[in-house]
């Protein structure tokens, strides 16, 4: 009698082990994760710094730069001069990409960024967006987005050619919490 | 202890404006953090470079909305983001607030960052011409401290009371600032608001 029951308390252990188990997995396999084209993000380079650079390898490369004030969500937002670029570095709370390299932005015609360059018109950069996968957000705004890659091409002068380009890989920030 | 007088004074300031914006619950200083932030759970978070800035009294803004609001409107703002550029209209909207609220509490139009940077918000149109519009949440700070301040600029020749401005803000919860002057307009307010309002780049009518 006794080994009856034993048998049916390790069954019921068993069940509820194998349950768990299961119940985890489903939360790992259905856990979000970043939504981002390496490949692409590795071939955008601006004087060796790179998107989803971390913190320390970035400043041990640039250093602080000239900080600039504006953006929510950076832990750095400097414009470092000698490769014309400013770069956005964020701060600890998104979910994936905490304190790495994750904006960059020029005004420089030097750099192509997967064939686009500033004073480039629009039409022919939008093309170019477009064989790479991004789709046109904003009829106006000229923002490309592929997943969580961001790219702006700002045209300020409205002359129908980019002025500045911007790229930034965007975070989710945990449920209910704004900066 | 600042930050007791930043939550005691923004909400005295909310009070004196016509309505008590509820009370702020739990406050937390994390040295290790480099993100200051507002939990809808109820709690704000700030880090070592908040002390002296605008960023408390810009969480405890996001706290007060959502007291008075009940929820936290959709802001779905991408992170990171900046004050001058373009986001979306809701997160605009609730950011924009959140930068004015430092301004008016300190009658003071530079919106300090806890980087040691600053931004002089009487004059967006120094922003990029592209970077206009109520999706900006510069200009959104831009505009209601323009509504408040008593210094022309451009456009802006008027000023007006807090408690108004206030009210169209609490009196039913607002998605956008499109919404709060759809709000200011059927309070029977001064639509030559617009004017000051058209000084950071966004047009209403």
């Amino acid at each position: 009698m006794r080994s009856i029951k034993s048998k049916r308390l390790i069954l019921s252990l068993l069940i509820l082990t194998l349950v768990v188990v299961v119940l985890f997995a489903v939360k790992i396999l259905n856990r979000p994760k970043p939504d981002l084209d390496y490949a692409l993000i590795e071939k955008m380079d601006f004087s060796g710094i790179k998107l989803l650079m971390g913190e320390p390898e970035f400043l041990a490369l640039a250093g602080k730069g000239n900080p600039v004030a504006g953006c929510i969500g950076c832990k750095i937002y400097s414009y470092y001069p000698e490769w014309n670029i400013t770069v956005a570095v964020s701060d600890s709370l998104g979910k994936f990409h905490k304190n790495k390299v994750v904006g960059i932005e020029t005004e420089d015609r030097s750099y192509s960024i997967l064939g686009v360059k500033t004073a480039m018109s629009l039409a022919e950069a939008d093309q170019i967006m477009k064989e790479h996968g991004f789709t046109l957000s904003g009829a106006n705004d000229h923002i490309y987005s592929k997943g969580d890659l961001n790219i702006t091409l700002s045209d300020y002068e409205k002359d129908g050619n980019i002025d500045k380009i911007s790229v930034y890989v965007l975070d989710k920030l945990p449920k209910d919490v704004v900066h | 202890m600042w930050v007791y007088d930043d939550a005691i004074t923004s909400r005295n300031f909310l009070i004196l404006g016509g309505k008590d914006p509820g009370s702020l619950n739990n406050i937390y200083w994390d040295a290790s953090t480099t993100g200051t932030s507002y939990h809808s759970s109820g709690s704000i978070y700030l880090n070592k470079d908040a002390p002296g800035t605008s960023v408390p009294i810009h969480e405890m803004g996001h706290n007060f909305m959502y007291n008075l609001y009940g929820s936290m409107p959709p802001s779905n703002c991408p992170n990171p983001h900046t004050i001058q550029g373009k986001s979306n209209t809701g997160c605009a909207w609730v950011e924009g607030w959140a930068e004015f609220l430092p301004l008016a509490v300190t009658y003071n139009p530079t919106y300090y960052y806890g980087s040691g940077g600053s931004l002089n918000l009487e004059n967006t149109s120094s922003f990029q011409p592209g970077d206009s519009g109520d999706d900006v949440e510069g200009r959104v700070a831009g505009a209601l401290w323009d509504l408040y301040d008593s210094e022309n600029d451009g456009t802006d020749t008027r000023n007006y009371s807090f408690s108004s401005i206030y009210r169209a803000m609490w009196d039913g919860s607002k998605n956008t600032f499109s919404d709060w002057w759809s709000k200011w307009k059927s309070l029977g307010y001064d639509s030559d608001a617009k004017y000051s309002i058209q000084q950071n780049g966004i047009n209403y009518n």
